[in-house]
């Protein structure tokens, strides 16, 4: 299967740029994503400064026991983050709907795609937010409104990932994949208010300790941060949804090998046609 | 496999609903195994809370729910594992039934087994947990409406799920967390019925209509994508 | 002047720690998805002719 492959690197390196720009030959990078993730990586390395060094503390609104001091600074990953699965999930199901109405290979490519970057930032948004939850409320874990929505998306977009290993045939998959990418979008306000009303019912809506100002600095930190979030989450895509891209013309490619197979085996199967037995048990042992 | 006026739609949807009860008159799988399965689990949580009447009064409502989910998922294995292994799905597809039909069809049978089951279980809270039922217009109408939604997300699901590897082990992933409002607003209806506070328990009925009507509306517009495939 | 003290008190270098976590998880997570991603596009790229992927 490899051997159409197998050509001499030079030549399949040719237009893929030079020094910082060489892009690896069998990768998912090119030279337009190579440019960007350099770009983003510088930027990232600003955003740790301004984030972590630059930006000042919280001082609080008023009453400095509102302040959340340094862990303001957790605000500036945490919202991008969830701004960022959010999209992650839009995308999956506006690439689940174009997929139901066009049918063709590539929105079912993109849809999978950003389903898994969205799962990889959902569990981030859960990390961090229990994070500062351990600050704020003193517990790993609490039934905030927002934390068990968010919990319930991400399992359910872990049940999509499973839903679209558990099926072999491309096009079953991409359609049964449409409509739970489309029915785990729909779910997401139904779900937030009904966990909404029911923390609602048995305690008074969630009262933070913190009342953060956020201005100046902060405001720059952050909104830097979201920036950044959608970016990444750019970045992550372009390199994801070309291996899924790749992933989904290797399938086609080894059906048509493993239909082209099965066809040599009739042909060679059928002088001693009678004895098919014998030949599938050889075939066993001898991969 | 055009869509049909209401007339056939229905007509179609009665059809689909005959066969699976005749199936279940038949078999008895449901009743001599589900419904004793589920009252299993409710001896099962009596255990495992101590059987001090208290917890259990307090609780009944989420264990209720609780028990029917679980008892909804068996129900849904056997409905649709019965269907694959005779090729079933394929007759229904070459039968030129409307696919909103059929959906629909499958849905009430669905939603007949669970109604079944819910009462089962309501007379085995009333029994086992000592809990005696308030509000039965509310209790009723929330049952009516959590069915709805649990058959149409179950038979989508079901459908979804049908000759798939793993699918008895991947069918729970997927369908929990999706039915996991109706687990709430059902429960806190219960709860609202018991406590006989029946203006907040109308809000959860409300909340467990609009996912009813969403998720047949989803399952109406699916069902023909998932039936012409393979 | 309680208050100010207390804010103070608050401003331990616990609270860096719980910050300097929650950077490294999503910087870490972030870039081993990355790496992850990069690694497997290879793996799947070395089998398939370059015809195939559009973007070379």
């Amino acid at each position: 299967m490899n051997t159409t492959t197998g050509g001499p690197l030079e030549d399949r390196e040719t237009g893929s740029g030079a020094g910082l720009l060489r892009v690896h030959p069998d990768g998912t990078a090119s030279p337009g994503s190579r440019r960007f993730g350099i770009v983003l990586s510088v930027s990232v390395v600003v955003f740790l400064a301004v984030a972590l060094v630059i930006s000042p503390p919280d001082s609080g609104a008023g009453a400095s026991e509102n302040a959340m001091g340094e862990m303001v600074r957790i605000m500036y990953v945490h919202v991008p983050v969830a701004n960022a699965c959010y999209l992650a999930f839009f995308m999956t199901a506006l690439a689940s709907v174009m997929y139901l109405w066009k049918k063709t290979e590539g929105w079912d490519s993109l849809a999978a795609a950003s389903a898994e970057v969205g799962v990889v930032f959902t569990a981030l948004t859960l990390a961090t937010g229990s994070i500062w939850g351990k600050i704020a409320w003193g517990t790993w874990w609490e039934w905030d409104a927002r934390l068990t929505s968010t919990l319930l998306m991400l399992v359910v977009y872990i049940g999509y990932l499973a839903l679209r290993r558990a099926i072999l045939d491309p096009v079953v998959r991409a359609k049964r994949a449409a409509i739970v990418g489309l029915v785990a979008f729909a779910n997401v306000p139904i779900v937030h208010y009904s966990v909404t009303w029911w923390r609602g019912l048995h305690q008074e809506a969630t009262i933070s300790r913190f009342d953060p100002t956020i201005d100046g600095g902060k405001l720059f930190a952050l909104m830097f941060g979201l920036l950044l979030g959608v970016a990444l989450y750019v970045w992550l895509m372009i390199h994801r949804f070309r291996l899924q891209y790749a992933e989904a013309r290797l399938e086609s490619k080894g059906l048509d090998v493993a239909l082209a197979e099965r066809r040599a085996e009739a042909v060679a199967d059928r002088p001693q046609a009678g004895a098919p037995l014998a030949a599938a048990a050889q075939k066993g042992t001898n991969p | 496999m055009s869509a049909g006026t209401p007339s056939t739609l229905f007509r179609d949807a009665a059809l689909v609903v005959g066969k699976d009860l005749r199936l279940e008159w038949r078999s008895r799988v449901i009743t001599s195994q589900v419904l004793p399965f589920a009252v299993l689990v409710l001896v099962l949580f009596a255990f495992a809370l101590d059987p001090d009447r208290r917890i259990l009064g307090e609780a009944t409502p989420g264990l209720f729910w609780l028990a029917v989910l679980f008892s909804t998922l068996l129900a849904l294995q056997r409905a649709f594992a019965v269907e694959a292994a005779d090729g079933v799905t394929d007759a229904l597809r070459l039968s030129g039934l409307d696919p909103a039909g059929i959906f629909l069809g499958k849905a009430a049978g669905i939603a007949v087994h669970l109604l079944a089951l819910e009462l089962v279980l309501g007379v085995g809270v009333t029994f086992f947990y000592g809990t005696t039922p308030h509000g039965p217009v509310l209790l009723v109408a929330t049952c009516l409406a959590a069915t709805a939604g649990l058959a149409a997300v179950g038979s989508l699901y079901g459908v979804l799920s049908a000759g798939m590897r793993a699918r008895d082990t991947l069918l729970p992933l997927l369908l929990l967390p999706v039915v996991a409002p109706v687990l709430i607003a059902a429960t806190q209806a219960f709860a609202a019925a018991y406590d006989r506070s029946s203006g907040e328990g109308w809000r959860w009925f409300g909340l467990l209509v609009v996912f009813a009507l969403l998720y047949l509306a989803i399952g109406i517009f699916a069902f023909e994508t998932l039936l012409e495939e393979s | 002047m309680n208050a100010l003290l207390l804010a103070a008190a608050e401003a331990d270098p616990n609270e860096w720690s719980y910050v300097a976590a929650a950077y490294a998880l999503v910087v870490g997570v972030i870039l081993l998805y990355a790496i992850w991603t990069i690694v497997r596009g290879r793996k799947v790229g070395r089998q398939l002719p370059p015809e195939d992927r559009r973007w070379m």
